[in-house]
């Protein structure tokens, strides 16, 4: 059949198995601890509201036979008034109306019934001659006469003299009737006494499985403070992991958040200036001269490793941040020694060439991606011929935010070409247009400990070689200093573990 | 069925929304159509249109012995009895299922009276020798052949349903802007009665939202009737015991736009009951391309047969994980929808109920 062949093909059967097993994996795992603890309190609580199982059996006390209705529509008064209360009325209903009671009109008959105001004939006959009982016409011998008898009973004199007097011509059936009541009566508590018998002795035994569940009852108290607190436990744990998943998050949402920044400048752009090619050249361009300038990436990473110790001697191993990150060279040898680490970086150019080693960067202006940063969430900050390519007063700023960024005992790393080296001060420093202005080693120690920073180093690195200058007089020592001394200085700070207050 | 003329279609009560009404009105308008003399007959009935016409009066419709008289039992009615007593007519049964007693007790003395008395009635009407014996499944049917009816006579027949109706009209958007948020969306319907299963779901529902999902609700669609305080109470109890506080959704009686709009929102449709004769629920979620997953209990089986995920056991872990399976894996929930929705256009439509109704009312002529 065409519907047939267009049926997917399910197999239900290796679903279920597949369902079966992944469900018993992950019990294995150990993972389906919050919600088998809850459902197990929930049992136990349960079990705690509930009777105890083992308690002893009584049987229903049946006091009255049951009803079997007549296929030919007739009754005698006594098939009907040998039933009792509920059932009574229960019966009444299906032999004379035909159908069960509506639940208000047995609620009404049971009430009165109970309130001895209409006796049980009284019910049979306004049952039978309602308008529903008489287009049911069920015929119940010994109720027709008495409604007409009734009637006259309401006459005055006679009515009473009436009354009397079928009381007395009665009164050998009544009295009949009455011994009848008398045996059914005492038969009936015949029936109660031997049942109360049973229930006695059955007390008995219930109140001794009473006393011993009491004590049994402190242990299950136990057992449902254990798996609260079990419960407790697994909210707890299922909190911590929460926690995290929401850090990992929002540092995603972040770092997001600056793609789309950076992309979203570089889509508008365009629309404001006709700038956009001529930048994106001059990113390549600056790159290229990197490329060019800067060395090749070993050996800028051996120049970098001094820092890597520094990093692990004060057992940092994640949350740096990495300012102006370049190529990613610093990046790529934090991530081969196992260091979580992210840099930012303006040029479009070199942002891709970081990202295409896999590295974690993010493309912004730094100062703007600090201030993104939460207080206190870094471990580190670096910046590598970084600070030399900022104005002085946007410096300030950055490490204002650093300070803010890190945590206590975080630390600042910055190098930059030492001024001190003249050749440096005054030839390489021209060499790279995107330079601002040398800093003074001095100068950078005494703005970090102004703003805030503590324990501030100063190292003087990458030291010219091949010095003619070895004498060991003052003229060949300054002459080494000038010319040979160390090309690069770096100054390392530390976030104080109380922080002092930052003068405004 | 040359000489069939009168047919009456008789049932103890009659009320919209309700599954027995929906299987009578069906049939009498089955009947209508095909050009028969039909006539619906009830001890009450809450429509104005079209007419239902009182059972005192059936006698003065039907005389004939080629007449016949279909009466659809789902409670304790004394009429219905008396009426196959006394027929002198072709009589046939539609046999809807009645909830064994055992679910009511503690919950309603009123339920357990009257399901009680109308399995007794089952029994006679089982082995009255009626002219056909109509059930709607084979869960049903088995019940009638162990009870003594001839299997010859028995039939399956499923019942009549609204879900044309519910196929044509609008969806209420309220519900859809409600609901549609982003979270998974559970659905089960039915009334809030203690033999539906409401707790074993919860407890399936609370495994899957702490141990796999907690981004989901559970949307509880169905009257909460005063005779069942106690249960509807129980239920809010175990809400709450199991942490799912603002996860569960009880929405009380709805509109049928309302109704669709929640088959329409729910990523899967998921019952726990303990009884049914047919679930009509399954089929609205299989017409409406809701994948199943359900407890094996009673006619479940029957009704949603391999189009969707049927589980043996009744543990919470492993509905939990069937959950999870249907939710996670969006190809295998929409195949499962496609065959669900292909097994009600050949077995339950509306239409191939009517051929299947006039299969079976051919017996009685051959």
């Amino acid at each position: 059949m065409m519907t047939e062949a267009t049926q997917s093909q399910i197999n239900l059967e290796q679903l279920m198995s597949e369902i079966r097993e992944a469900v018993a994996r992950r019990e294995a795992e150990g993972r389906a601890s919050l919600a088998g603890a809850t459902l197990e309190l929930y049992e136990a609580m349960l079990a705690a509201d509930q009777p105890s199982a083992q308690s002893v059996e009584v049987s229903p006390l049946e006091l009255q036979p049951e009803f079997v209705r007549n296929p030919d529509n007739r009754y005698h008064i006594n098939d009907l008034l040998q039933y009792h209360d509920r059932t009574f009325v229960w019966n009444a209903y299906r032999a004379i109306l035909k159908r069960e009671p509506d639940e208000p009109g047995l609620n009404q008959y049971v009430k009165t019934l109970r309130s001895g105001r209409y006796n049980k004939t009284d019910i049979l006959a306004s049952l039978r001659f309602s308008v529903e009982g008489k287009s049911n016409n069920v015929e119940i011998v010994g109720l027709e006469r008495r409604p007409f008898f009734r009637h006259l009973y309401r006459v005055p004199v006679l009515g009473y003299l009436l009354e009397m007097l079928v009381a007395i011509v009665r009164l050998p059936t009544t009295i009949h009737g009455q011994r009848q009541f008398q045996e059914h009566v005492l038969a009936r508590q015949e029936l109660m006494a031997s049942h109360f018998n049973q229930l006695s002795r059955t007390a008995f035994l219930v109140s001794e499985s009473v006393s011993n569940e009491l004590s049994e009852g402190s242990a299950s108290q136990k057992k449902v403070a254990e798996l609260q607190r079990q419960q407790v436990a697994a909210l707890f744990r299922e909190q911590r992991q929460m926690s995290d998943r929401l850090a990992t998050l929002s540092i995603e949402t972040r770092n997001r958040l600056n793609r789309l920044h950076g992309s979203s400048r570089r889509v508008l752009e365009p629309a404001g200036a006709s700038q956009p090619e001529d930048a994106s050249r001059f990113d390549e361009l600056l790159a290229a001269f990197a490329d060019e300038f800067r060395g090749t990436r070993d050996e800028v990473k051996d120049g970098l490793q001094r820092y890597l110790q520094l990093l692990e001697t004060a057992n940092i191993k994640n949350r740096v941040l990495d300012l102006g990150c370049g190529r990613g060279e610093w990046l790529e040898l934090l991530k081969e020694a196992g260091l979580e680490a992210e840099g930012v970086e303006t040029n479009h150019a070199l942002f891709e060439r970081a990202r295409a080693l896999g590295l974690e960067v993010i493309q912004a202006d730094a100062l703007s991606h600090l201030r993104s940063v939460p207080d206190a969430s870094l471990n580190a900050v670096t910046g590598f011929h970084f600070v030399e390519h900022v104005p002085f007063a946007i410096l300030i700023e950055v490490i204002d935010e650093a300070l803010r960024v890190l945590r206590p005992g975080g630390l600042l790393i910055f190098e930059t070409p030492n001024p001190k080296n003249l050749v440096v001060a005054a030839c390489n420093f021209n060499s790279d247009p995107t330079h601002h202005k040398p800093i003074f080693p001095e100068t950078l120690r005494f703005v970090l400990s102004q703003r805030g920073f503590a324990n501030i180093l100063i190292e003087y690195v990458n030291p010219a070689p091949g010095s003619p200058f070895v004498e060991d007089n003052d003229m060949s020592r300054a002459l080494d200093s000038w010319f040979y001394s160390g090309r690069d200085f770096a100054v390392i700070g530390t976030k104080p573990e109380e922080i002092r207050a930052t003068p405004e | 069925m040359a000489n069939l003329k009168r047919i009456a279609v008789v049932t103890s009560h009659l009320a919209p929304g309700d599954a027995v009404s929906n299987d009578v009105m069906g049939m009498y308008e089955a009947f209508l159509r095909r050009g028969y003399d039909a006539r619906m007959y009830a001890g009450s009935s809450d429509f104005d249109d079209p007419v239902v016409h009182p059972i005192s009066e059936i006698r003065s419709f039907i005389d004939q012995p080629d007449d016949l008289v279909i009466y659809h039992h789902s409670i304790a009615w004394t009429p219905g009895q008396e009426l196959l007593r006394d027929a002198t007519c072709r009589v046939g049964i539609k046999y809807h299922n009645i909830t064994p007693a055992k679910f009511f007790v503690g919950f309603s003395s009123w339920h357990e009276e009257m399901c009680r008395t109308g399995r007794d009635e089952l029994k006679e009407i089982a082995v009255a020798g009626c002219d056909l014996y109509l059930a709607d499944s084979s869960y049903n049917r088995k019940e009638l052949v162990e009870l003594g009816a001839a299997p010859g006579k028995c039939l399956v027949v499923p019942p009549f349903h609204h879900i044309d109706r519910l196929e044509s009209l609008d969806a209420d958007e309220k519900v859809l802007d409600t609901y549609r948020d982003g979270k998974t969306n559970i659905l089960m319907v039915s009334r809030i009665a203690p033999h539906k299963g409401h707790m074993a779901l919860l407890e399936a529902f609370a495994m899957y939202y702490l141990d796999y999902n907690s981004e989901c609700r559970l949307i509880i669609v169905g009257k909460e009737e005063e005779r069942f305080q106690r249960y509807s109470r129980k239920m809010r109890d175990v809400v709450s015991s199991l942490l799912l506080d603002g996860a569960v959704v009880f929405t009380g009686p709805v509109t049928d736009r309302a109704l669709k709009s929640y088959y329409l929102l729910s990523n899967l449709f998921a019952i726990a009951s303990e009884h049914e004769g047919f679930c009509v629920p399954i089929v609205e979620a299989m017409a409406l391309k809701v994948p199943v997953v359900a407890y094996a209990s009673s006619a479940i089986p029957d009704t949603l047969g391999d189009a969707g995920v049927l589980l043996d056991e009744r543990d919470p872990v492993l509905m939990a994980g069937a959950i999870n399976r249907l939710i996670s894996d969006e190809d295998l929930s929409f195949n499962l929808a496609v065959n669900a929705r292909q097994r009600y256009d050949r077995h339950f439509s509306n239409d191939k109920i009517e051929t299947e109704l006039f299969g079976a009312l051919s017996q009685l002529t051959s």
